[in-house]
């Protein structure tokens, strides 16, 4: 049975004048109904490119998708017509951006903006879109809804605007919502009240919900399963768990030391030493090698495959299987 | 809303006052004879002087003849030109042709400057952008005047599309060709700001977010990136009326429109403070109401104006 | 909403371009002759009332609605017109004898009051008009013209008219004046209707009669006058003068400047534009071929030496500088022979004028010139610099420029041009006494008589003399003239008097005019006359 949503083997360019940035490098995942994916990674990882070339709103130029396919419920949505594609925007897969201030048209008002698509879509009139879009910010826990119908962006706060993002989001009854740093400009109550609602709408709606962060604190709670983004390329996948416990890449095993934790008080925190490669430059073998701890000759020429590692484990090291057992 | 429209009306009348009052100073001050002036090269005999100078109050203090004048405008009696004729009569006649040169010359700018400027912002770097970019500069850089002489000789003398001069009986077809050299300066400077805005917001992030709405680019273009680059288009625009109808002199001299150009050329040359004076005091209203509406537009336009 | 903002543009465009192809296209077509419209150029009048129409575009139009009592001959000797004779005994007394048989356009007969109410008003100081000074000969002009501001006039008309019986007057002046029936050749000279006026007893015209003229003339108004744009006339069927028209009327079309004449002329759209501008010439040559005419006009251009300035005081100074002045070529590249040389006090369309009085002191000779000038103290006795003031609203600078250069090159000394806002306040200041050099002035007469040059420009109490020439052996020659016996008599005295001036040089002569003008392919006999009025009697349809 295909997945609903599934990345073969994706590669995208961004060709500009200075060059050919390599930004996806071969990336395959996937996400089913009721399940929550996390993409985590630091930035210009990749992760917001992918929600990107799955949402089909990549800048075309600079990017390019080289290769690969995307499925959704077992069609490859990159062969579609651009029509068709534009026909699944919203209805089947609908994304929730990161900054919601800029995200939003300032000139609309918010209740213009969340009945818009069921306008433009579905052909309902202004007074029942309205109706919905009252619904809908309802569903987000928006307080006093309809009397903030014909208020603008700017007349919200940072949470209820993402509240608002959300609501507009769910309008045509997405199958996959991917949210790209929901939280991010968001201060750390009001990300968790944001993180809990997506996952209730998650739950509510069986939907499969793609959670783009490069935060391993705010994942925890809410994915199911992780996958790891290093130079354009998913370097381990895992279910949330499993990851936490034993993680199977360096990068990933680093990235959960530097974060603080209680149980581990008076350590000095570890930090990933280096900076993320120059994507127009990526270096030979594994693109990690010049920042991993663990680095052998063979890092340096040879590309590691992803393998699996366990069930439903995949990791792209030459020493993976050391990793995961604690001996490098 | 209604305290800040009745505060811009005080505002928009202290300033009429006291920009009447420079106006009238400054013609004051650079008259010399007017009557001369009048006369031209002959000379004028002594009764003639006599008789004249009483009639305009021309021997008498500054602050008298601001006094005369501003008593006349309130009571709606704008008095008659050095030239004789009653000024108010020559301010029924030329303003609306003024402008009429004026908004059209406007319409033709924010038409094809929007539409141009939206196209090359969608294309950038295409045949049609760098082609009006080219143009831009041309017409930035000549002057008014030559553009005017050219596009006469051309379209009109040459290829006979229009008449070089104003002809009553066309209607309105007779102010096209003008209000084209008196527009092109605004269209080409629109059509950048235009292009220039559309490209930024056509990168923003609420575009992103309209697209992945699943609406036509073409929505998207028409709706959510017009509206939004239309604001610093429609301040620019609309403030340029203003501007035009002082512009529309040189054009109006070139095209021979009996417009508020020549009357104000002539009034200079005469040394005709009331006329000079009425005819500034209007362009200064037209100013100050044409930016009070931008204002306004503004606010209509941007909610973060409106609520800020 | 938003579909249709898009294609907003895209009508509006198509309107404009139906608007435009319903615009264009629509030039005139081939009338028969008798029912062609001449249209001719003209800038703004300044007033349609004839004793205060004192400027030549007003004038063009006065002559198609009036006729004046003296035409000229050819040798600008005065002829009747709207008279049947014009007589005197003395040049003091002058009887004026209408024909009989015409009429205004309202319908109401030419009289002899006609002339007197018209002249009485225009000489009454309260009316203020531009001709008023056309009737200080006149006896009785002073009781109604006070100088003293705040007086008030003693008299409402002129003692010195009288009738005589409906058709003909008297009229009698201060003192003799030969010229006066060349005079009555003047627009200030016209006839009124009665129903020009609101108050006769007390001179008052109606301000609304201007809009619609009534005059006696070949042309009648149609409509009012509209104000920069257009003054129509149609040919007045009763008209009672010699010659008539040949065309249905004449538009006189309203322009604010000449090179709009021009283009509309090109463009099929004007049919006489009376004066081509300077900057259209070459082209018109070339443009309009034998379309292009010129004709003698009465300008005359000079350059005045301020007696006021120390500078000029020497009269060899001025004899160098004005033999170090090229006239020829100035013309021939300045004004591409659209002027001609003048070398004379007065201009070569009046009675009485002869070629090259100024001899030697004209003609144009560098090496003496520099050697007439460094005799008499050379730079050093203009303080080193010479300036020509002129307005700069007139189009001066490129042939003052051109002087300034010959007079740097001939007698080696600065010379820069002194750009005046306007020809009034260059007046001013002369008035002042302000140096400012050299000055340019221009100079039209009003009709043909030695006397309209001579009086006002070089008399002690000229009107016009703003450079201080004051010689009491001229004026004594001049006034002598004035009150002659005859023509031949005065003529032979201001010569005398011209032949002062010719010792004296209190100002360069410089040049001519010629009127350059030019005309459509619909009308023929295009010929304009010394006032820079086309000759609207002889005016016809092209042959086809």
């Amino acid at each position: 049975m295909s997945h609903l949503l599934e990345l073969q083997d994706l590669h995208v360019d961004f060709r500009t004048r200075e060059g050919v940035a390599q930004v996806l490098n071969g990336v395959s995942c996937h996400v089913d109904a009721g399940e929550t994916l996390a993409i985590l990674g630091e930035s210009g990882s990749g992760k917001s490119v992918t929600a990107q070339a799955i949402m089909g709103i990549l800048d075309m130029p600079p990017a390019v998708v080289r290769s690969g396919r995307i499925l959704y419920q077992g069609q490859d949505i990159l062969a579609m017509s651009e029509n068709a594609r534009r026909e699944l925007r919203g209805t089947q897969i609908a994304m929730v951006f990161q900054d919601a201030l800029s995200a939003l048209n300032p000139v609309f008002t918010v209740g213009w903006q969340i009945s818009e698509a069921l306008r433009v879509r579905q052909g309902m009139d202004r007074g029942a879109a309205l109706e919905r879009a009252v619904e809908l910010m309802e569903r987000v826990k928006i307080p006093a809804a309809r009397a903030r119908l014909q208020d603008y962006p700017h007349q919200f706060s940072g949470g209820m605007r993402q509240r608002v993002m959300i609501a507009m989001a769910l309008a045509l009854h997405p199958k996959v919502l991917i949210a790209d740093e929901p939280t991010t400009a968001l201060d750390v109550t009001v990300q968790a009240q944001i993180m809990d609602l997506l996952a209730e709408l998650k739950q509510q709606l069986g939907m499969a919900l793609i959670l783009i962060t490069h935060d391993l604190g705010v994942v925890a709670s809410v994915a199911d399963r992780i996958a790891v983004m290093y130079a354009g390329r998913i370097v381990e996948q895992s279910d949330v768990y499993e990851l936490y416990r034993r993680p199977a890449y360096p990068y990933t095993r680093a990235l959960l030391e530097s974060i603080p934790r209680l149980d581990r008080g008076g350590e000095p925190l570890k930090v990933i030493r280096g900076l993320p490669p120059n994507l127009q430059r990526i270096p030979p073998g594994c693109p990690f090698h010049p920042r991993c701890p663990i680095e052998q000759p063979r890092c340096r020429e040879l590309l590691p495959p992803e393998v699996a590692v366990g069930p439903q484990r995949l990791s792209a090291c030459h020493r993976a299987q050391e990793v995961l057992n604690g001996t490098a | 809303m209604t305290a800040y429209l009745i505060r811009r009306l005080l505002q928009m009348m202290l300033t009429f006052v006291g920009a009447t009052f420079i106006v009238y100073a400054l013609m004051f001050s650079i008259a010399s004879d007017p009557l001369q002036a009048l006369a031209g090269d002959k000379p004028l005999n002594p009764s003639q002087r006599a008789q004249l100078t009483a009639q305009y109050h021309l021997d008498e203090p500054f602050i008298k003849q601001y006094g005369y004048y501003m008593k006349g405008l309130v009571t709606g009696k704008f008095g008659r030109a050095i030239s004789g004729r009653q000024i108010a009569d020559v301010m029924a006649e030329a303003w609306p042709r003024t402008l009429q040169l004026g908004l059209i010359a406007l319409l033709i700018a924010i038409v094809l400057g929007i539409s141009g400027g939206v196209y090359a912002g969608l294309r950038r770097g295409g045949a049609f952008d760098q082609t009006s970019l080219a143009l831009t500069l041309v017409v930035i850089g000549t002057p008014i005047f030559v553009i005017g002489t050219v596009f006469q000789s051309v379209f009109a003398v040459e290829l006979g599309w229009f008449r070089p001069s104003y002809a009553p009986e066309l209607g309105i077809a007779t102010y096209i060709l003008p209000a084209i050299v008196l527009g092109l300066l605004s269209l080409a400077t629109g059509m950048r700001l235009t292009r220039t805005s559309v490209a930024e917001n056509l990168r923003s992030d609420y575009v992103r977010t309209a697209s992945s709405k699943g609406l036509t680019r073409r929505r998207i273009v028409a709706v959510h990136v017009l509206r939004n680059s239309l604001i610093p288009v429609v301040t620019f625009l609309g403030t340029e009326l203003g501007g035009l109808m002082s512009g529309a002199m040189v054009t109006e001299g070139i095209f021979n429109i009996p417009g508020i150009g020549g009357r104000l050329f002539q009034g200079i040359r005469l040394e005709d403070g009331p006329l000079v004076v009425t005819i500034v005091s209007l362009l200064i209203l037209i100013y100050l109401v044409t930016s009070l509406l931008v204002d306004l537009l503004y606010a209509v336009l941007d909610p973060r104006i409106r609520h800020g | 909403m938003t579909k249709s903002r898009l294609t907003t543009p895209g009508l509006l465009l198509a309107a404009i371009a139906v608007t435009l192809l319903a615009g264009c296209g629509k030039k005139p077509g081939a009338a028969a002759p008798q029912d062609l419209v001449v249209s001719i150029g003209i800038g703004e009048p300044k007033s349609l009332i004839p004793s205060s129409t004192t400027e030549t575009e007003g004038a063009k139009v006065m002559d198609a609605l009036f006729t004046s009592l003296v035409d000229y001959d050819k040798d600008m000797r005065p002829v009747d017109l709207a008279a049947e004779s014009i007589t005197t005994q003395d040049n003091k007394v002058w009887v004026i004898k209408l024909l009989p048989g015409w009429t205004f356009h309202n319908g109401e007969p030419v009289i002899a009051d006609s002339y007197i109410n018209a002249w009485n008003a225009g000489a009454w100081g309260p009316n203020a008009h531009d001709g008023n000074n056309f009737f200080v000969k006149i006896a009785g002009y002073d009781a109604m013209n006070p100088t003293r501001k705040g007086a008030t006039p003693t008299a409402k008309k002129l003692t010195g008219l009288r009738k005589l019986d409906d058709l003909s007057f008297e009229v009698t002046l201060t003192s003799p004046y030969v010229n006066f029936k060349s005079m009555l050749g003047y627009t200030a000279f016209l006839p009124l209707p009665a129903a020009a006026f609101t108050d006769l007893a007390n001179n008052q015209i109606d301000p609304a009669f201007q809009d619609a003229p009534i005059g006696q003339g070949p042309f009648r108004m149609q409509g009012k006058w509209q104000h920069d744009q257009l003054i129509q006339t149609v040919r007045y069927e009763k008209y009672a003068g010699a010659g008539k028209p040949h065309v249905a009327g004449v538009d006189f079309k309203i322009y604010q400047t000449q090179t709009t004449q021009y283009q509309d002329l090109l463009a099929g759209q004007l049919d006489i534009v009376p004066q081509i501008p300077l900057e259209n010439l070459s082209g018109a040559i070339a443009d309009l071929g034998a379309r292009y005419k010129t004709s003698p006009a009465s300008t005359i251009q000079i350059l005045a030496f301020p007696t006021f300035d120390p500078r000029f005081s020497k009269v060899e100074i001025r004899r160098a500088i004005s033999k170090a002045i090229d006239r020829d070529e100035i013309i021939q590249k300045i004004f591409l022979t659209s002027q001609a040389p003048l070398r004379s006090f007065v201009s070569p369309l009046v009675p009485g004028y002869r070629p090259n009085t100024c001899g030697e002191a004209c003609v144009f000779n560098p090496q003496k010139a520099r050697a007439l000038f460094n005799a008499a103290g050379g730079p050093a006795a203009v303080k080193g610099r010479i300036e020509i003031a002129y307005n700069v609203d007139g189009g001066h600078k490129p042939w003052v420029d051109a002087t300034c250069n010959q007079l740097r090159t001939n007698l080696g000394v600065e010379c820069l041009g002194n750009p005046q806002p306007k020809f009034a306040e260059m007046l001013t200041k002369a008035e002042h006494k302000e140096p400012m050099g050299m000055f340019r002035m221009g100079w039209v007469f009003d009709y043909p008589a030695m006397e309209n040059y001579l009086w006002p420009l070089y008399s002690t109490h000229g009107s016009s003399n703003y450079y201080g020439y004051s010689n009491p052996q001229f004026d004594h020659l001049v006034e002598a003239g004035d009150q002659a016996a005859t023509p031949e008599a005065a003529t032979a005295l201001y010569q005398q008097a011209e032949d002062l001036l010719v010792r004296d040089v209190p100002v360069l002569p410089l040049r001519y005019a010629l009127n350059s003008f030019g005309h459509s392919t619909r009308v023929a006999n295009v010929e304009m006359d010394m006032f820079f009025r086309v000759k609207l009697l002889d005016l016809t349809a092209a042959p086809n």
